[in-house]
């Protein structure tokens, strides 16, 4: 099992180096261009988020991962187990490297802030969409790191899932089931019951919410299980 | 000695044919190594199992015989027996089709003496 | 290995791709899968390591399912004739993998062959050529050594020049060392000569499974006058009859020596004709 195990991390990894290095250069040099412009125009304020293209990038990563890298691992004779277990590790992997790389880039912009002692209010990177105020609970790296990779993981393991029913059922099936949610989540919402369900979550906000989304994740994850098991090589 | 073998005949009865050739025109002389089943089967580029059973053969008709560790000898008789196969079967193989030609070109059989006696003169020109 | 195929069936909307097949591939030689396009090979080559699922029937390697089963999937490998490779990895890197997935993986056979067939370690899959991607393929056939290798028609782009290197190579190391592999292909002329059994499919069905060389010495074609040659082919297995101006050649399951004796003109039957000649109409 271990060298399996192995061989597909290293594959998976191998692939993966490719897509995050441009997707970090881009982002980077973007990012570059923001501070550029908002030192040099002292007037205007330029805001960044990192955040939002690390999730969206988790959102489809997983979806393509589904083509890209089930059929080549089984190809090279990996049990369907050993890729579920593989893709497990990765997805987390991945989650932190992406949660790690953004919010030490933030804190090194900071420092750069800092540093040059500009318009210390310009706070240029949120790393965090506004509902995760930061007046929550402590605004560390650590926090950050959770949220993030936390948040990045379960877009992994859901657009997994999405993939996996799309390469399975086809478009019929994928969209059907994409439908079927988002009739649910209306549907809950109209009759406020899904409201009701997350409400004494919010209220109570704090990092453990994080930890509990991390569980989540990992039980809808073990549900691909079931949508792996019969895999077979399309095409 | 041929560089592609035919596939439509059997390749073990082609090694056997290329290996007796050979021995009859003495370019492998008695007593000596012939090639071995996997120098065959490169040459060719066909299986081995194929080249080795045309060797086994041999051995069996004594006209190779087995050192082992070694390789395949030529064995003292194998000209002898094969020159003596051959000329069995060179009345079917040859005088045969010959007589059955000459007859569709209605060429008689003094012709056909005549033709062979002037082969033999160019000969001794 | 001992592959047994049980009552082999494979459906695709409808169309039955392989129709209750069976048959035994019982010690380890080099099998040609001879057929025309949609005979059933690749499906069955397919469900054979394990990438797809039988819609009823069975293949048992050893005695036991290939489908999700590590003890044999990684003692099988196929490469098929194109999308074997993720387009976005290196050369080196899916060298690697393999070389992790399979025990009996030889990185010296793998290096000698990238330099004799000049594959560029660090380029990706997709800036390759056909040709070099086809190389790849058997690169990676050929060094993981598997006990179970399996050729589907792998050469698109490759040379003449490479694809006598690739047979060279084959044989050599089939030499060394023993094993399984079925090749299934259409230029059935370059490599008919390194089979040693030959199975032909035909619409999902198993025509014929025969060695070789029994092949070759048990058909003929006979040439001949109409009724000369009828009389020979009564009680025979006749596969093709072709008519010209009074004369007829007829392709048959026979003894040549037996044709020759009844005074037809006589000749052997080269396997990739007798492929064509079988799957020409096999209808009811």
């Amino acid at each position: 099992m271990s060298e399996q195990l192995k061989g597909s991390i290293y594959y998976l990894s191998s692939e993966i180096r490719y897509s995050l290095s441009v997707f970090w250069s881009i982002l980077l040099s973007l990012l570059a261009l923001s501070i550029f412009i908002d030192l040099l125009f002292k007037e205007t304020n330029v805001v960044f988020t990192l955040a939002f293209p690390v999730y969206i990038y988790s959102a489809i990563a997983g979806q393509i991962l589904v083509k890209s890298g089930v059929p080549y691992l089984i190809k090279m004779g990996s049990t369907r187990k050993n890729v579920f277990i593989s893709f497990a590790v990765h997805f987390l992997g991945l989650a932190m490297v992406n949660a790690i790389i953004a919010n030490t880039t933030y804190l090194i912009v900071q420092l750069i802030y800092k540093v040059v002692g500009v318009n210390e209010g310009t706070a240029i990177l949120n790393t965090q969409p506004p509902p995760f105020g930061l007046n929550l609970f402590q605004d560390t790296w650590f926090t950050r790191f959770v949220i993030d990779s936390s948040i990045c993981f379960i877009l992994l393991v859901c657009s997994f899932i999405l993939g996996l029913i799309f390469y399975r059922y086809g478009l019929i099936g994928g969209f059907s089931t994409i439908g079927v949610l988002l009739l649910l989540l209306i549907f809950g919402i109209s009759n406020g019951w899904l409201i009701k369900l997350f409400l004494p979550i919010f209220a109570d906000f704090n990092l453990s919410f994080f930890f509990q989304l991390f569980l989540f994740s990992i039980l809808l994850y073990l549900f691909s299980y079931l949508l792996l098991r019969k895999f077979t090589i399309k095409g | 000695m041929k560089t592609k073998l035919d596939d439509s005949r059997p390749i073990y009865i082609q090694i056997k044919e290329f290996i007796e050739d050979s021995i009859i025109n003495e370019t492998i002389k008695i007593g000596e190594r012939v090639p071995s089943t996997n120098e065959l089967a490169k040459f060719y580029n066909i299986n081995p199992a194929t080249a080795r059973q045309g060797m086994n053969e041999l051995v069996m008709d004594n006209i190779l015989r087995k050192q082992r560790g070694v390789g395949m000898f030529v064995t003292e008789d194998a000209k002898e027996i094969l020159i003596g196969n051959r000329k069995k079967q060179f009345y079917e193989n040859y005088i045969v089709p010959l007589q059955d030609e000459a007859n569709k070109l209605e060429i008689t059989k003094d012709q056909l003496i005549e033709m062979l006696e002037k082969e033999g003169n160019m000969d001794e020109n | 290995m001992r592959i047994e195929v049980k009552n082999l069936s494979k459906v695709y909307n409808q169309t039955a791709a392989l129709k209750d097949v069976s048959f035994s591939l019982t010690e380890p030689k080099i099998y040609g899968l001879l057929g025309r396009n949609g005979a059933g090979k690749t499906t069955f080559m397919e469900i054979l390591a394990g990438h797809i699922l039988a819609s009823s029937g069975e293949i048992l390697i050893n005695g036991d399912r290939p489908f999700d089963n590590r003890k044999l999937t990684e003692k099988i490998c196929l490469i098929k004739e194109g999308d074997n490779f993720n387009k976005d990895m290196k050369v080196k890197q899916i060298l690697r993998s393999y070389s992790l997935f399979y025990a009996t993986w030889d990185h010296q056979l793998a290096m000698d062959l990238i330099r004799e067939y000049n594959l560029p370690l660090h380029t990706k899959v997709k800036s390759l050529s056909k040709g070099m991607a086809s190389a790849l393929g058997i690169i990676v056939g050929l060094a993981c050594k598997a006990p179970v290798t399996i050729f589907d028609e792998p050469y698109i782009g490759l040379d003449a020049a490479a694809r006598k290197k690739f047979y060279e190579i084959l044989l050599e190391e089939y030499e060394k060392e023993k094993r399984t592999i079925i090749f299934s292909t259409h230029l059935i002329d370059e490599v008919s000569l390194l089979f040693e059994e030959v199975l032909i499919l035909q619409e999902g069905t198993l025509l014929l499974q025969e060695g070789a060389e029994t092949l070759r010495h048990n058909t003929c074609s006979v040439s001949g006058p109409i009724t000369e040659v009828e009389q020979f082919l009564e009680n025979k297995e006749v596969i093709k009859r072709d008519q010209l101006a009074g004369m007829m050649t007829a392709y048959v399951f026979g003894s040549k020596t037996e044709a020759k004796q009844a005074g037809l003109t006589v000749e052997g039957v080269p396997i990739q004709d007798l492929m064509i000649y079988l799957t020409e109409k096999k209808g009811a």
